[in-house]
């Protein structure tokens, strides 16, 4: 008897879980439901206890029937922040850093599981449309587990976030025009070529990895949920599966239940879902032309866009926007006072907390946990401030001394 | 005639093929054209009120339809591709 099986989100309407990716009855979107006979409690939290330190530790509630993946991924630090915290006017901060996954995204954990699929299935080759983190980790993926990688990118990303799949070992396709572009033609490319498109065609088992995140995170508070998780929302799907992981965590006896507010976060140059939560609007419109330096967040039409809008009220969440320059300065706010570099992505996470904090929407004893889902080495250019205050001197003390001195009076 | 794309999803509901000709000339042109020759593809396609389903997405010459009013022209040779609702991210 199979664990788990696909269900529409949409119609309802089940199936077994195989590689189909789309409802056959109206289309709509599939999700993994899992067989009520599942283990749970005391039983369960043993078991995932003497698990590995990774993803896999879950496996009991992930769709995954055969793990033999070599990599790292997942059980990434909760770090309590109290030095962000005190500037965010937050006791109870913690950031969950996942920049320090294999690729250095939170995607090598849905990529861990879609690949996983992928091979169970008979594939031989995994692609993907990304913004660049996804590049990345489905490039990494296919070479530590043997297989063939094609990914495609929008014109114009990162260089770094462009450089890596290449030396992965992927074929990197540049997409004149947008993520939304690059998405529709390779919904096209899926007809053509037989490949597992990681976050298309296997996206049903793809987006239960984003579940990780919270449950790492409730073992990691001592089997608890927290008050208010903030989420960076680009296609929605993390947010959406945070809210699925607290459900199953609670279903299972993990935890106990109690509230968790889902608090979104988007750049205001492509916020089309923090424009309708602002607006009171059921359904975001489309952002055609997305401006913003966040570019892991620039999704004009999130698939699971009006799902965040719906969970973020029904939690007493929001979702937040800020500008390019707060999501900057953000980065430079968590590297400065907890000595972690984010990415723009997890900028604007940290921005828009920082908004609703100041805004009082958030009890400053309330335990509140920030996804940090991508490392800034990536995207270093974005934080640099034009003046560094760098010192270049010749290789003498004199030279030190006075110029340090300099710099010192001056900084005063 | 506009060159109409179908996904593997939808081809047992056009009879099986990848690619069909229509000659509609406009959004609302072509789901009549659809809805005669295909009920079964239109139905999956367009609620009652004749709005496009939420789960499917129309393409033409690579704008959304959903974003276009019933009457936008439909070009002679332009490329109308049919797909389901695309998630990515």
């Amino acid at each position: 008897m199979p664990r788990y099986s696909l269900r529409c989100r949409s119609c309802g309407a089940t199936g077994v879980a195989d590689d189909r990716h789309s409802c056959l009855e109206c289309l709509g979107p599939l999700e993994v439901v899992y067989d009520d006979t599942l283990a749970s409690g005391r039983e369960l939290r043993e078991e995932i206890e003497s698990g590995p330190r990774s993803i896999w530790r879950y496996r009991s509630l992930l769709p995954v029937d055969r793990v033999d993946d070599p990599g790292h991924v997942g059980w990434t630090p909760l770090v309590r922040a109290d030095r962000l915290g005190a500037a965010l006017g937050l006791r109870q901060l913690y950031l969950k850093n996942d920049t320090v996954t294999p690729s250095f995204s939170f995607k090598d954990r849905v990529v861990a599981i879609a690949a996983a699929k992928a091979k169970e299935f008979g594939y031989d080759t995994i692609a993907c449309a990304s913004t660049g983190n996804l590049a990345g980790a489905v490039a990494a993926a296919a070479a530590r587990l043997g297989l063939r990688a094609v990914v495609f990118v929008p014109a114009g990303i990162e260089p770094a976030k462009l450089a890596a799949p290449v030396v992965y070992g992927a074929q990197l396709v540049e997409v004149t025009g947008t993520y939304d572009d690059v998405n529709r033609l390779v919904a096209q490319v899926a007809d053509e070529r037989h490949w597992a498109f990681v976050n298309f065609t296997l996206r049903p088992y793809y987006t239960e990895g984003s579940k990780t995140l919270l449950f790492e995170t409730a073992e990691q508070l001592g089997w608890r949920l927290p008050d208010a998780v903030v989420i960076p929302v680009a296609s929605g799907a993390l947010f959406v599966n945070t809210a699925k992981a607290a459900r199953e965590l609670v279903r299972t006896g993990l935890v106990a239940d109690s509230p968790v507010r889902l608090l979104g976060a988007q750049p205001e140059g492509c916020g089309p879902v923090a424009a309708a939560y602002a607006g009171q609007h059921q359904r975001y419109t489309p952002v055609r032309r997305p401006a913003t330096v966040a570019h892991s967040l620039a999704i004009g039409s999130p698939a699971d866009g009006n799902a965040v809008l719906a969970l973020a009220r029904s939690s007493n969440g929001a979702v937040e926007a800020a500008t390019d320059e707060e999501i900057v300065e953000a980065i430079r706010l968590v590297a400065r006072t907890e000595g972690i570099f984010v990415e723009p992505a997890a900028g604007t996470t940290v921005a828009c907390l920082g908004r609703l904090a100041r805004a009082g929407a958030i009890d400053a004893d309330a335990t509140v946990v920030a996804y940090l889902t991508g490392n800034g080495f990536k995207t270093a250019d974005v934080a640099v401030p034009a003046h560094t205050g760098t010192i270049r001197i010749p290789a003498r003390l004199d030279a030190f001394l006075e110029a340090f001195e300099g710099a010192e009076k001056e900084a005063a | 005639m506009a060159t109409i794309r179908i996904p593997t999803v939808l081809r047992p509901l056009a009879g099986g093929a990848p690619v069909l000709d229509s000659p509609a000339r406009t959004l609302s042109g072509l789901r009549t054209d659809l809805s005669s020759r295909f009920p079964t593809l239109a139905a999956r396609l367009y609620g009652p009120d004749g709005a496009l389903q939420e789960y499917v997405n129309v393409f033409v010459d690579g704008e959304e339809a959903r974003e276009l009013a019933s009457d936008a022209p439909i070009a002679p040779n332009a490329e109308v591709v049919l797909l389901p609702a695309v998630s990515g991210g």
